[in-house]
């Protein structure tokens, strides 16, 4: 997880507080529809799984919650939470 | 105006040379002129004195406007024949497929050119300069249609040389005169914006609109586009080295008539040649 | 498919006359020039649109959702020829059905599609006789990684743009192509590309056919 939020943090420099776990990333233009490449392929490296595109809708990738619970539900959560 | 009658010849018709190219008639040409007067009001509400543009262009100058890269098939080259080919032609031989020679000139395609050419260099003052002209311009193209679309035609310009803003102004109020006018000669015309035309395989188009559009232009109800007002941002000061005083590379504007096209709007709106004469003696007085 | 619109050049004189039968018109320009255009202001957004703003945690992008709002508004008024500010696109969400999100319409101009698109110091916007999509992104940005690209999209096409001597413009280009089909919402619609290098951006548009 916390590679995502570094990665996140990456694309969004200079934010003035941590994005919250349940705050909508797509609504707060962390991240659009071609920052999804790399994030799909980010958290396909995390979870040691592949993404199946034509399962998947924008709900899954809304927060770091969700995220975290559709993709990573396998990887080890012992990162601090974010937000 | 004269208001002396003016009728067609009787019995004769005056052909014309080719395509785009026409031979105007005694009502036609009164219309022209007329319309050409009543157009110039403009110059004289604005302090534009009266020139007389060159009557060919230099393809040096007009190179230096990049108008060659954009507009690469609208000008008509001036040659002439080679002294090689002048003896044979003296003796009757036939001119029509002899090679020219070029002369490193064109017909000018529009009136402000030969103006801004001949302006190079000068200094028009922190006031900046107002000039009015008429001259005849070519341009080629792929069809022409009656005087809607002729090869050389009549275009009268008046241009603005200075401030940014004083080509703003000159480019509203040009085109506050184009709709009073219009308005006086019973004239319906339509104001929109120049675009830029794109045109995918299927011959299907899409246009790009500027965000500050630098042109604007006024068309009769077939889409004759009869007069047009235009900005050029600072582009003919900085390329012809045209100073506004203290103000760096002048900014410039025009406002142009394409006057048979002004006399064929007349003639849609009111009927005939005369109709349409009869009305724009009506509004000159 | 792809044309370039002609380079800037002040015409002077008198053009061609006005063309009818257009597609699509399309306005381009920086989230700077918009937000400096003196016929558009922020107050002109709706409160929904307002509230979607509050969520954005970046000021530079919400200035350009601000730009693109705005710039849609001005491309319908002059398609329209009523002023910008008596223009109200709204949204609806073709998957969900709700309002607020998804494909922007104009009410009460069932005939007229509208799109719009933001990026990074950019805004575009799209108004046409049928369905359009419009999208724009930085000349310098590139989709990728292309392992998850060529399952995104048509392998053939991904692969086409990548074997082009540059891969990379090519493949942008692609990519903006997509978007602006998905954001028409159909397949068949006639798509027109194009770099406005003075902003330094790539633009496309899909556009339906002539009436």
């Amino acid at each position: 997880m916390q590679r995502v939020t570094a990665w996140l943090n990456e694309k969004n420099p200079g934010l003035d507080s941590p994005i919250g776990v349940e705050e909508d990333l797509i609504e707060a233009r962390l991240i659009d529809s071609m920052d999804f490449l790399e994030f799909i392929d980010l958290l396909e490296e995390i979870s040691g799984d592949s993404i199946d595109l034509q399962e998947v809708t924008i709900d899954d990738f809304r927060t770091l919650a969700r995220v975290r619970e559709r993709f990573l539900g396998s990887a080890v959560l012992a990162d601090a939470p974010a937000g | 105006m004269n208001t002396s009658s003016i009728t067609a010849l009787p019995g004769i018709e005056l052909k014309s040379p080719g395509a785009g190219l026409i031979t105007l008639d005694p009502v036609r040409t009164a219309l022209l002129r007329g319309l050409d007067e009543l157009l110039t009001g403009l110059a004289a509400r604005l302090a534009a004195p009266e020139v007389v543009g060159p009557p060919l262009l230099s393809v040096e100058g007009l190179a230096r406007l990049d108008f060659f890269r954009n507009f690469p098939h609208l000008g008509v080259s001036v040659g002439r024949f080679g002294s090689e080919a002048l003896d044979g032609l003296a003796s009757g031989g036939s001119p029509q497929d002899l090679p020219l020679q070029p002369t490193g000139h064109v017909l000018p395609s529009a009136t402000c050119y030969g103006l801004l050419l001949s302006l190079e260099g000068e200094d028009v003052g922190e006031d900046g300069l107002r000039l009015s002209a008429v001259g005849r311009c070519f341009r080629n193209e792929t069809h022409y249609d009656g005087l809607r679309r002729l090869w050389g035609f009549h275009m009268r310009e008046v241009i603005y040389l200075g401030t940014k803003d004083g080509a703003s102004e000159h480019q509203r109020r040009g085109g506050e005169y184009v709709e009073e006018v219009a308005g006086r000669l019973g004239l319906t015309l339509t104001r929109a914006a120049a675009d830029d035309p794109f045109y995918d395989n299927g011959g299907s188009r899409a246009r790009l609109m500027a965000l500050d559009p630098v042109k604007f232009e006024y068309s009769s109800p077939d889409g004759t586009a009869i007069a047009s007002v235009n900005r050029h941002r600072n582009f003919f000061g900085e390329r012809l080295g045209i100073r506004a005083g203290s103000h760096g590379p002048a900014y410039s504007s025009c406002v142009a008539f394409g006057m048979e096209r002004w006399v064929h709007a007349m003639i849609l709106a009111h009927g005939t040649a005369e109709q349409a004469l009869e009305r724009l003696r009506a509004a000159g007085s | 498919m792809t044309r370039h619109p002609p380079p800037y050049l002040p015409q002077p004189g008198l053009p061609s006359s006005y063309e009818r039968g257009v597609t699509a018109s399309v306005l381009v320009a920086t989230t700077a020039e918009v937000l400096a255009h003196p016929e558009l202001d922020e107050g002109m957004l709706a409160p929904w649109e307002q509230r979607r703003l509050a969520h954005i945690r970046v000021p530079g992008r919400r200035d350009d959702v601000v730009a693109a709002r705005l710039l849609l508004r001005l491309c319908a008024a002059r398609v329209i020829g009523r002023p910008p500010q008596t223009v109200y696109p709204a949204q609806r969400c073709p998957g969900c059905g709700r309002d607020g999100h998804g494909r922007p319409y104009l009410p009460g101009r069932p005939g007229l599609g509208v799109s719009f698109s933001h990026a990074d110091g950019l805004a575009a916007a799209a108004v046409g006789p049928g369905p359009v999509g419009i999208d724009v992104e930085p000349l310098e940005r590139r989709p990728g990684p292309l392992t998850v690209l060529r399952r995104l999209l048509p392998e053939a096409e991904v692969d086409a743009a990548g074997a082009e001597p540059e891969p990379g413009p090519a493949l942008l280009r692609l990519w903006v192509r997509r978007e602006a089909l998905f954001k028409a919402g159909r397949d068949d619609a006639r798509l027109t590309g194009w770099t406005d290098h003075r902003r330094a951006a790539v633009v496309a548009l899909a556009s339906g056919a002539p009436r």
